[in-house]
């Protein structure tokens, strides 16, 4: 199972789900040491409110809030400027204070390596997701490559769940699906494959795992399945 | 050479930026007459003031030869908040791993090389740059507003890619929406370039 995948259906299993604790869940089962959410621009507030869920300990948040090291920590600064995922062994941690900063970090418990994927919304909402590990940095770089789209969409499917419900009061009601959405779902639950519904519809097969990519990310879910089974329970699609 | 640079990175690379919104204004403006705003004979948008991700190509002496500008879908991008008409059935995309391109443009008053394909050297290289940025960063898909002429170029430069809604035409441009896939074989292809016709 994807790491998306995983997460998407405990958010939709469990109402109330606990962020932290299932981030730590998550850690175990995927060989991660950390995983951090962090919004840094929420619309419509003055700026100085931030969600921070993390995996971090205690102690460590609370130092670093102490010394105020939002100011210097390269990994931050980075990933604000940056919409690509940034990897934490491409940061220039040449000068002594980033070279300190992540020397206390390590003492600190957290792991050397780390990939930090931003995330944007529609609105002016951004968050940084940052998953931290204790592979060393060639291993770790080989990892990322195979896991870097499902990271993205994790970091999406997080942000979905933190911030759309404060953000996107208006989504109160059901997911609206596009026509196409709607079509290449319906055969899904017929059980139809990409390429077949492809056939059906007069549509290239790239074209339909396309349409059902995007019906996935409406619903927050990861794959073809979770989408089906959520539409058919919601009456988004009559089968 | 290739140079992949965000908004946020503009200050340290001044000269190049000034160059695209140039070249942005000439081509857009003057050549093809869209309404585009331009000032002091630069073209410039708000999605500019988006931090979004910029590929250039730049010549002798850091001229700039071509450039485009991506936006992931999840923002505000041109699909959604310009002309979402083009997408026809397909609606609005919203999803993590499929961004947009946008302003490409080449100088083709100083890239004069063709390859044996036809298709100009610097064309070629802004394309394999943009396929190649995209599926090392684990994005799936590019949409893209294209003028319709350009269909045969993209296709024959090596990319894949289907309409995603009808032909629209803006004043005496018939423009389409098009999905294009992010892979190693596209890559590939792109890289490939054929001996120069020269």
């Amino acid at each position: 199972m994807s790491l998306s995948e995983d997460f998407s259906s405990r958010v939709k299993s469990t109402p109330e789900l606990d962020l932290e604790t299932t981030f730590n869940d998550l850690c175990t089962l995927y060989g991660l040491k950390n995983i951090t959410y962090f919004s840094t621009s929420i619309p419509y507030t003055n700026g100085d409110e931030h969600t921070l869920i993390t995996t971090y300990s205690q102690t460590w948040v609370k130092h670093y809030l102490n010394f105020k090291y939002q100011e210097i920590d390269p990994v931050l600064h980075a990933g604000s400027r940056s919409l690509l995922p940034v990897d934490w062994g491409h940061l220039s941690t040449t000068d002594e204070t980033s070279r300190s900063f992540f020397g206390e970090a390590k003492e600190y418990g957290i792991g050397e390596t780390g990939q930090t994927i931003p995330v944007r919304g529609m609105l002016g909402d951004e968050a940084m997701i940052s998953l931290n590990s204790d592979l060393r940095a060639r291993d770790w770089e080989l990892f990322c490559r195979e896991m870097i789209s499902d990271f993205i969409y994790f970091a999406k499917l997080i942000h979905d769940s933190v911030a759309r419900p404060r953000i996107y009061q208006h989504e109160t009601g059901r997911p609206q699906l596009t026509k196409r959405e709607a079509q290449v779902l319906r055969w899904a639950a017929r059980g139809k494959t990409a390429w077949e519904t492809g056939i059906i519809l007069g549509l290239t097969e790239k074209t339909v795992s396309f349409y059902l990519g995007n019906a996935c990310a409406k619903l927050k879910v990861a794959t073809k399945t979770q989408a089906v089974a959520f539409a058919v329970k919601e009456r988004l699609i009559l089968i | 050479m290739l140079l992949v640079a965000h908004g946020s990175e503009s200050e340290s690379h001044k000269h190049i930026f000034v160059q695209m919104y140039r070249l942005r204004a000439k081509q857009f403006s003057v050549r093809r007459g869209w309404r585009v705003e331009v000032q002091d004979g630069l073209e410039r948008d708000h999605f500019d003031d988006l931090n979004p991700l910029y590929i250039c190509v730049l010549g002798q002496d850091q001229r700039l030869l071509a450039s485009l500008r991506l936006l992931p879908t999840t923002g505000p991008h041109m699909l959604s908040d310009v002309f979402p008409e083009v997408m026809g059935d397909s609606g609005i995309v919203r999803h993590p791993l499929v961004w947009e391109s946008s302003r490409f443009c080449v100088d083709t008053d100083a890239a004069r090389d063709f390859g044996a394909d036809g298709i100009n050297i610097i064309t070629r290289q802004v394309l394999a740059g943009l396929f190649q940025t995209m599926h090392e960063a684990g994005i799936r898909n590019v949409i893209s507003v294209y003028d319709v002429f350009v269909e045969r170029i993209l296709r024959r430069a090596g990319c894949s890619f289907d309409r995603l809604g009808p032909v629209v035409k803006y004043d005496d441009l018939r423009t389409v929406g098009g999905l294009f896939e992010v892979s190693e074989s596209v890559v590939s292809a792109l890289l490939a370039a054929p001996a120069s016709a020269a």
